[in-house]
């Protein structure tokens, strides 16, 4: 008898070929199928749907991505045999066997033999599929396994009254190419296109967003009692909208879309008035920053409110002045040559003048801050730090007249920020391991890109873009 | 026979060592005599005074550090109040199930995590994860599996334990069976299909709640494919999953890590709580408002010292409370130890007021201007003479009748924070700051961030008032005490000791016999030799030859007071060594001449020197090959 074809929107010849290839029956039925398909192509549902509609055939479901190794896989295929044969048939009774035995496939066979033995007693040969669901997503995977699956039925009788079949989904194309000799049959899943999915998403979602409580909610508050078909159109409206905005950044992944369209719709709905509800150009203007973001961050709701009045006050929760000017300097010490140091940060002149003090004015070949980061020893840090460090702020030289322009020095405050970049890992050490801080020998380096220390930069309006200028060619 | 001791040998590789020294609780006591304190007035205050002071500062020291300890409770009680609420927060409810995401930021990791209600029906295991622990997910699942297994089978054994005195052994004895069959039936091992049939095997529901420790250091590619892996938990019935990730820096850092999958996922039901106390000014506010009340009506706080203590939080952004508790505790142990005058906060102490304190008194600026104004209004010379030289007491009186009086600041700051809180519903402000900006007589000027304060301002207005003898009852920064003491210059500090050793060794006393010539030769006569060394150090370029260095530091030492010495210690009459170490002295002098072992005494200290420099970091040798040349560590004035 032919199995049942699920229905499975746009995978009518997936279907097709599934019912083909997987029977209850043993003598109708290859050892293996393989399925392959991208990310979200609708591979598990097919195959779900198909199991729904045939339930004569038995089989069991295994994800390997949370099996991570090999040797857990073994155990769970042996384990899940067993257990879903003892729930077939209650009615034959055995001691169990350990299914953790199966450490190996030379083990899993004398357990699977040891269990499969028991079943002789059944009248009729059936199959059992084993999907192994995700097959490359298996962690530590390693290109022997597949062989190994895909040879087992040889190597246990093909008396036994079950038969153990295999079926295996598959995401990459290139690990299935390497396997492409055996000639095992295969069920190609394409990728879905744009006009399928936005099909799909309207025939699963919009009832769910018909019937969803947010948006009754909200049209009750308006003091609204539209019919139906206002709602279904609303529903309507806002995956279509949902699907042109993103589809160019998710493209044909529709779990993306999914998500996307329910992290939204609570927005969108909230936006809806007696206004705009019949009008749904209105409609979108209302809410159109829900179509420009993704939205996929964690912060951007912080970045709103609250922040007016830490900015300057003492104790709000960011880097102190002396952090900001630490890791400032730090950055100029990892990206500048200490050659031009005496040029750059000195203030005496003759220092600075001409070329004798820092040789030959040959320009880089690139720009230094495409490089990794050098190291530096904590001295050039702080008299980097002291010579950039604002003189004469705050009330420290109020009190002592005397020292107008006393720089600043390195005292526990500094170093207490400093510990604190290191702990922040925005300031790292050559060596990660047992580091003695104050040690001459250790070096250090800085551990922000630029795009960071500009930002740091001018919030102390200190222009950091200057030290780089003309450095190179 | 010996045998290596593998412990003895890894401690003896070891680059440095750690000590602990146990702190040692200081006695206090309250006997005559014994105090901290001395006797100021140039040692003319009794020892009564000096002992009530001490005990006046106690009582407000204690005072203060019960209320800080209180509000340091009560913010460790509001978190974790705070942390069990998210967490116990239902999570089913929602139509697509998820994680229940709580992000603890600015947290190191030690934050306590305990869930409030524990209900028969479900087993709440918390399952630690540290960046050590979780190389891979392998290991990940493995770990946390095993301890799931390993506190719900205890958990469950203390349940049972329970019932089994409530209902009779039978029962118990058969649940356990049927536990063990079940077990055996599906088999347990370490990965998800445990969560899977935690319900069949344990027969209650799972909380699972996964503490991420120190996100900040987890491989985020692991950690991002085991919240996915862990994404299937989800559908399985009666489990519920919680994601607790300790970060330290911030969020837009940890999310760049993530798939953004991952974190469409996990932003579908998340919580961010921040647990660094400077949040917000609440607790700083707190503790600041605490030490007022303390000291409310005895004490002023200078404008000067209140803008030190903003400035120097404001440099610190992760320890504010701790560092608000410090200066203020500070500022008043050290008010108390160099002001006389403290006693008088008590004003019953002021019948102790004798002569003794009036030249200070006399001194005073208020008072001085008091004085002024006096000439300039005509006053009697008369009453102003009996005021200055204390004719009847007079002093004694007028100093008295203005210890009573208060201070409006502290009132009028209560005033100002209950129109902020009550009538205006502002919390976000800096109490520190507020205090500040009323001291300067600025209050217009901080009030301006919030427009609506317009409508008060007449009851608002406040104006900062001199009160005759205020500043002898002042906390003050003054000669920059706190700043010197509190945030000491490390290098500097260092470098001037080595320059001027009188700065950290005690002087010379000069004993007017001559019963020691070692001692007092060397002493009076020469610096360290690790001082003459530095002040050479100082002068050298980045690096020293050691042979040139070694002919500067002979030059520099004197050498006529050295070779006196050593005559003087070589003289048996004038030592006093036994005769054994006589003798030993005697072979080693044999062949020597003074001259020789004076310079042999030289290179020694020289050695000694040079190598204690390298040890504290001063001087590296500059490679292993040559040992002539030395090179400096340290830059100057830094």
């Amino acid at each position: 008898m032919a199995s049942a074809v699920p229905s499975v929107l746009f995978r009518e010849y997936q279907g097709g070929a599934l019912s083909i290839l997987v029977n209850e029956n043993p003598d109708l039925a290859p050892p293996n199928v393989i399925i392959q398909g991208h990310q979200s192509s609708g591979k598990t549902l097919t195959v779900r749907k198909f199991f729904e509609e045939n339930p004569q055939i038995c089989n069991c479901w295994l994800n390997p991505v949370e099996l991570v190794t090999w040797k857990p896989l073994l155990q769970h295929v042996a384990r899940s045999v067993s257990s879903t044969l003892r729930t077939l048939f209650p009615e034959i009774n055995y001691d169990t066997q350990d299914a953790l035995e199966a450490e190996d496939f030379y083990f899993l066979l004398r357990v699977l033999e040891a269990v499969l033995q028991r079943y002789q007693v059944l009248e009729k040969s059936i199959n059992l599929y084993v999907v192994l669901d995700g097959f490359d997503q298996l962690k530590e995977l390693d290109l022997e396994l597949l062989p190994k699956f895909l040879k087992l039925h040889e190597q246990l009788p093909s008396d036994f009254k079950i038969q153990l079949k295999f079926i295996y989904i598959v995401r990459d194309v290139a690990f299935l190419n390497k396997y492409s000799t055996y000639n095992i049959p295969s069920i190609i899943f394409p990728r879905y296109r744009h006009e399928e999915i936005a099909e799909i998403l309207l025939r699963n979602k919009t009832n769910e967003y018909v019937e969803s409580e947010e948006l009754l909610v909200q049209v009750v508050k308006c003091g609204l009692d539209p019919e139906d078909s206002v709602f279904e159109q609303i529903a309507e409206n806002y995956i279509k909208m949902i699907i042109q905005a993103f589809h160019s950044y998710t493209g044909n992944d529709i779990v993306a879309l999914n998500d996307i369209m329910d992290s939204k719709w609570e927005s969108y709905v909230e936006s809806i008035t007696a206004d705009n509800i019949y009008e749904p150009l209105a409609l979108y203007r209302s809410n159109i920053e829900l179509y420009t973001t993704t939205g996929d961050t964690f912060t951007d709701q912080d970045a709103t409110g609250g922040f007016d009045e830490t900015k300057q006050g003492a104790t709000a929760y960011e880097l102190s002045a002396i952090s900001k000017y630490l890791l400032l300097a730090a950055y100029l010490c990892s990206y500048l040559e200490p050659r031009y140091d005496s040029k750059i940060f000195s203030k005496k002149s003759h220092l600075r003048a001409g070329r004798s003090s820092y040789g030959r004015r040959s320009k880089m070949e690139t720009n230094p801050r495409y490089l990794q980061p050098s190291l530096f020893p904590l001295e050039r840090l702080f008299s980097i730090f002291q010579a950039i460090f604002p003189v004469g702020e705050g009330a420290q030289v109020k009190s002592n007249i005397f020292h107008q322009n006393e720089l600043m020095k390195a005292n526990v405050e500094v170093y207490e920020n400093l510990a604190e970049l290191n702990s922040l890992k925005l300031i790292a050490t050559a060596t990660a391991k047992g580091v003695d801080y104050l040690s001459y020998k250790l070096k250090w380096k800085v551990n922000v890109p630029w795009e960071i220390i500009t930002e740091i930069s001018s919030s102390v309006s200190f222009d950091i873009a200057e030290y780089f200028t003309g450095l190179h060619n | 026979m010996t045998t290596l001791n593998l412990n003895e040998f890894a401690e003896a590789q070891k680059p440095h060592y750690i000590i602990k020294p146990r702190v040692k609780r200081r006695k206090v006591t309250c006997k005559k005599g014994v105090d901290p304190f001395v006797k100021l007035l140039s040692g003319k205050e009794s020892i009564d005074m000096v002992n009530k002071r001490w005990i006046l500062y106690h009582q407000l020291h204690t005072q203060f550090y019960a209320q800080v300890e209180d509000i340091v409770q009560r913010i460790e009680l509001d978190l974790r109040r705070e942390i069990s609420n998210v967490l116990g927060k239902e999570t089913k409810s929602s139509k697509t199930p998820s994680f229940n995401c709580l992000f603890l930021l600015g947290s190191d990791s030690t934050a306590n995590i305990e869930i409030m209600d524990e209900d028969t029906q479900k087993v709440n295991v918390i399952i630690d994860l540290t960046p050590k622990e979780s190389p891979n997910v392998r290991m990940m699942l493995r770990r946390s599996m095993f301890r799931l297994l390993s506190s719900a089978e205890s958990s469950l054994a203390g349940s049972t334990t329970v019932t089994k005195q409530e209902v009779c052994d039978e029962v118990a004895d058969d649940d356990n069976e049927l536990d063990t069959q079940a077990a055996a039936d599906l088999g347990v091992s370490y990965d998800l299909s445990l969560v899977q049939n935690f319900k069949k095997l344990f027969k209650k529901g799972l909380k699972l709640i996964f503490n991420f420790k120190d996100v900040d250091s987890f491989n985020s590619q692991v950690l991002d494919d085991f919240i996915n892996l862990l994404k299937s938990s989800l559908h399985y019935d009666s489990v519920e999953v919680c994601l607790v990730l300790n970060i330290n820096t911030n969020l837009s850092n940890i999310q760049k890590n993530l798939r953004q999958s991952t974190v469409r996922l996990l932003k579908k039901n998340f919580t961010v709580i921040d647990l660094s106390h400077n949040k917000g000014f609440k607790y700083a506010n707190q503790t600041f408002q605490s030490f007022l009340n303390t000291v409310d009506g005895k004490l002023n706080l200078s404008s000067e010292f209140v803008g030190f203590i903003l400035e120097k939080m404001a440099n610190n952004a992760t320890h504010n409370l701790q560092l608000l508790t410090k200066i203020l505790d500070y500022s008043l142990m050290s008010y108390f130890f160099q002001n006389p005058f403290s006693v008088f906060i008590d004003p019953t102490n002021v019948s102790n007021l004798d002569e003794n304190y009036l030249p200070p008194l006399v001194k005073c600026p208020t008072f001085m201007n008091f004085i002024d104004g006096m000439v300039r209004n005509h006053a009697s010379s008369k009453e102003i003479m009996s005021l200055l030289e204390n004719q009847d007491s007079s002093l004694e009186e007028f100093f008295t009748e203005f210890l009573v009086r208060d201070n409006p600041i502290n009132g009028h700051l209560k005033l100002v924070v209950d129109v902020l809180e009550n009538q205006l519903g502002v919390f976000n402000y800096n109490l520190i700051d507020l205090y500040y900006h009323m001291l300067t007589g600025k209050l217009a000027q901080f009030l301006a961030k919030w427009p609506e304060c317009h409508e008060f301002d007449d009851i608002l207005k406040f104006e900062p008032v001199d009160i005759i003898f205020q500043e002898l009852f002042t906390l003050d920064n003054s000669k920059e005490l706190f700043s010197q003491s509190l945030f000491p210059y490390l290098r500097s500090n260092l470098e001037d000791n080595l320059i001027n050793s009188e700065r950290i060794l005690p002087p010379t006393v000069k004993s007017g016999s001559d019963a020691n010539p070692f001692q007092d030769d060397l002493e009076a006569g020469i610096d360290l030799p690790l001082c003459h060394l530095f002040s050479l150090y100082r002068e050298a370029s980045s690096l020293i030859n050691l042979y040139d260095f070694f002919c500067a530091f002979k030059e520099t030492l004197p050498k006529g007071r050295l070779v006196n010495y050593a005559r003087s210690a070589m003289d048996p009459e004038k030592n006093e060594l036994n005769a054994e170490e006589q003798a030993k002295m005697n072979e080693l002098m044999k062949n020597h001449t003074l001259d020789d072992v004076v310079d042999k005494m030289i290179l020694v200290w020289f050695i000694q020197s040079v190598s204690e420099f390298q040890q504290i970091g001063l001087l590296k040798a500059n490679n292993n090959s040559s040992y002539e040349v030395v090179e400096k560590c340290i830059w100057r004035g830094l």
